[in-house]
């Protein structure tokens, strides 16, 4: 197909790429129990 | 002219082109295919169609100097063309499956599509049209007698697709 007489070179961007594949993301961690604090005694009063 | 690939884009989205393909793949088992008429490219429903050239280098590609035509014919070197308004596919014929069959290297031409692309990349700017580097089709639109091509070749590029009459000149696109 004739395009005609070129005119000028521009460079255009995508705002996003139609195509995007969603990357493939590390599986989550496990969440890990949080460590209870030990209950202190109960203080005896003097 | 030029436009450096270091610099910031001069537009932000996409050009929008007219274009014609032949449609391959209709009454056999398998994927139906938009095909360019000029290199019988097929064009990927997944994925940007890149420009290549034997003669230009990658980062020149489309490259307004360009001698790869066999048929050394002016603006007809490397990248994916296409027209500025749909209109122009029927003036220079495009639209119509029988003076196509010509281009379709020796065969005959049954099923055509004609559509609008997407352009991104290097882009030349013609009088007429474009050049680009990349170029991925976003709607078509299919001649009544074709209507069997319509469901195969939503499903295939996952673009609209309708009906419209070839030999109907539009005002502007197909819209």
């Amino acid at each position: 197909m004739d395009i005609g007489e070129p005119q000028r070179i521009i460079r255009v961007e995508p705002l996003e790429d139609p195509f995007h594949k969603p990357d493939r993301q590390a599986p989550l961690p496990t969440p890990q129990p949080m460590p209870v604090p030990e209950k202190e005694p109960a203080k005896t009063p003097a | 002219m030029e436009a450096g690939a270091d610099k910031a884009p001069d537009i932000f989205g996409e050009i929008i082109g007219y274009r014609t393909w032949a449609v391959e793949g209709l009454d056999i088992a398998g994927p139906v295919q938009l095909v360019s008429l000029s290199r019988r490219t097929v064009w990927p429903s997944d994925d940007w169609l890149y420009a290549t050239c034997p003669l230009c280098a990658p980062e020149e590609i489309p490259n307004p100097e360009c001698q790869a035509d066999p048929h050394r014919r002016r603006n007809h070197g490397c990248g994916i063309h296409a027209a500025r308004h749909a209109p122009h596919l029927h003036q220079i014929h495009y639209n119509r499956p029988e003076t196509l069959s010509g281009l379709w290297h020796g065969r005959d031409l049954e099923v055509i599509a004609l559509g609008e692309v997407g352009l991104a990349g290097r882009v030349i700017q013609g009088t007429m049209g474009w050049r680009a580097e990349k170029a991925r089709v976003v709607r078509l639109w299919v001649p009544h007698l074709n209507w069997r091509a319509v469901r195969p070749l939503e499903r295939r590029y996952r673009v609209p697709v309708e009906l419209i009459n070839p030999y109907e000149e539009p005002r502007h696109g197909h819209r």
